[in-house]
């Protein structure tokens, strides 16, 4: 089907083209939003992907999948736009307890918490999710990325390090890095407002 | 086998062979520390498995396909009133090249008086000359409305031959050092004949 889809918007049929990257389109946003912590920089970047990947796919070419061949795209338009906003280079080191300005992406608006009262369960669960997302927003921008692209996206270190030019070693690396780091977190309850 | 978190790592993500599995499995059972390892990764991906996909709250794919095929995204009555203007445009401006007389040709008289002015002579040249443009642009026209038919002008044809048989009475008086101005040799021509 997506193989299908690919072929069709390849010789030019923007509505395959459009479909097949709508299946992306809230990953896509999602990867940028908790690469590049900002709702804004993550739209202009998700929509520069989009536009890439449209315009590029006549030199896709069936090597890896396409989901990483897209995700590479998002990963470059992530960085580049951070180097642009220069937050990659000044971005604060790494302080586990400290948990103000953390940015939690709960709805489309960006606020944190549901203003509609919610059952305890719902209550607790949602927390837990802060609490979490809280704790990956503290992780190094590339041990994040190992993070997002692994657990979230499912694609396989392999995959990782073709995205991230790295060594799957570094990427191995990166990941056992970010395991302990966020059990640190969470054990110290960083995460917790 | 040697506690090695990427081959642990490797483990939980699938990406071994099924004999590096298999000893990686009985190593397990053996190595606390990497059980423990195991067990920190496999409760951080289902954590992270469960964090929500986030929604932008705009169609950021059709704004990439719009950027890059604007006019395909037009509604059609649109589409369709830019074609017929356009056409119309066109047809016009094919109208106006075709039947429009257009008098581009520079017209130079070839006779001159001796002091470089037009005299009579020239100016009666130029008239042929202007008459002549006009004969040809009708007889395309007459081409151009009606192939079939052949293009005559018996009219303007007469008064072109009137015309040049002046012009020649005129040279002659010329070359014949005749003093007499053009009024006088045609009244003079008029009574001798």
């Amino acid at each position: 089907m997506e193989k299908e889809l690919i072929q069709r918007a390849q010789k030019g049929n923007t509505i395959a083209a459009e479909q097949l990257y709508a299946r992306y389109h809230n990953r896509i946003f999602s990867y940028l939003w908790r690469m590049t912590q900002n709702r804004l920089l993550a739209e202009d970047a998700a929509q520069e992907t989009f536009f890439k990947g449209i315009k590029g796919l006549k030199n896709y070419r069936e090597k890896g999948t396409f989901k990483s061949w897209l995700f590479k795209i998002a990963y470059n338009e992530g960085l580049r736009i951070l180097k642009k906003e220069r937050k990659y280079f000044w971005q604060k080191p790494v302080n586990e307890n400290d948990n103000e300005n953390i940015e939690v992406p709960w709805q489309s608006d960006g606020s944190p918490m549901n203003p509609t009262p919610l059952s305890d369960d719902v209550m607790i669960e949602k927390e837990q999710q802060r609490a979490m997302e809280a704790a990956l927003a503290r992780l190094p921008v590339k041990e994040r990325q190992v993070v997002v692209l692994r657990i979230h996206e499912g694609l396989s270190f392999q995959e990782i390090s073709t995205i991230m030019n790295c060594s799957i070693n570094t990427s191995l690396g990166r990941m056992h890095n970010a395991v302990r780091r966020m059990k640190k977190m969470i054990n110290k309850g960083a995460g917790q407002p | 086998m040697k506690c090695a978190h990427k081959q642990i790592t490797l483990y939980w993500s699938g990406e071994l062979s099924a004999e590096q599995m298999a000893k990686v499995r009985e190593h397990l059972r053996d190595c606390k520390y990497c059980a423990q390892y195991l067990d920190e990764l496999q409760a951080l991906a289902s954590d992270i498995q469960a964090l929500p996909e986030l929604d932008p709250g705009k169609n950021l794919v059709l704004n990439a396909v719009r950027q890059i095929a604007p006019e395909a995204h037009q509604p059609p009555v649109r589409r369709v009133a830019i074609l017929a203007t356009v056409t119309g445009l066109l047809l016009v401006g094919i109208a106006v090249w075709t039947y429009l007389p257009r008098n581009t040709q520079q017209l130079r008289p070839s006779i001159l008086q001796a002091d470089g002015r037009w005299g009579e002579d020239s100016k009666e040249e130029i008239r042929i000359a202007a008459v002549k443009n006009r004969l040809q642009i009708l007889k395309r026209r007459q081409h151009l409305t009606f192939p079939s038919r052949p293009a005559r002008f018996p009219g303007i044809e007469k008064e072109i031959h009137g015309m040049q048989h002046r012009v020649s009475r005129i040279s002659t008086c010329m070359t014949e050092r005749c003093p007499r101005s053009f009024r006088e040799i045609l009244i003079h021509k008029r009574r001798k004949g």
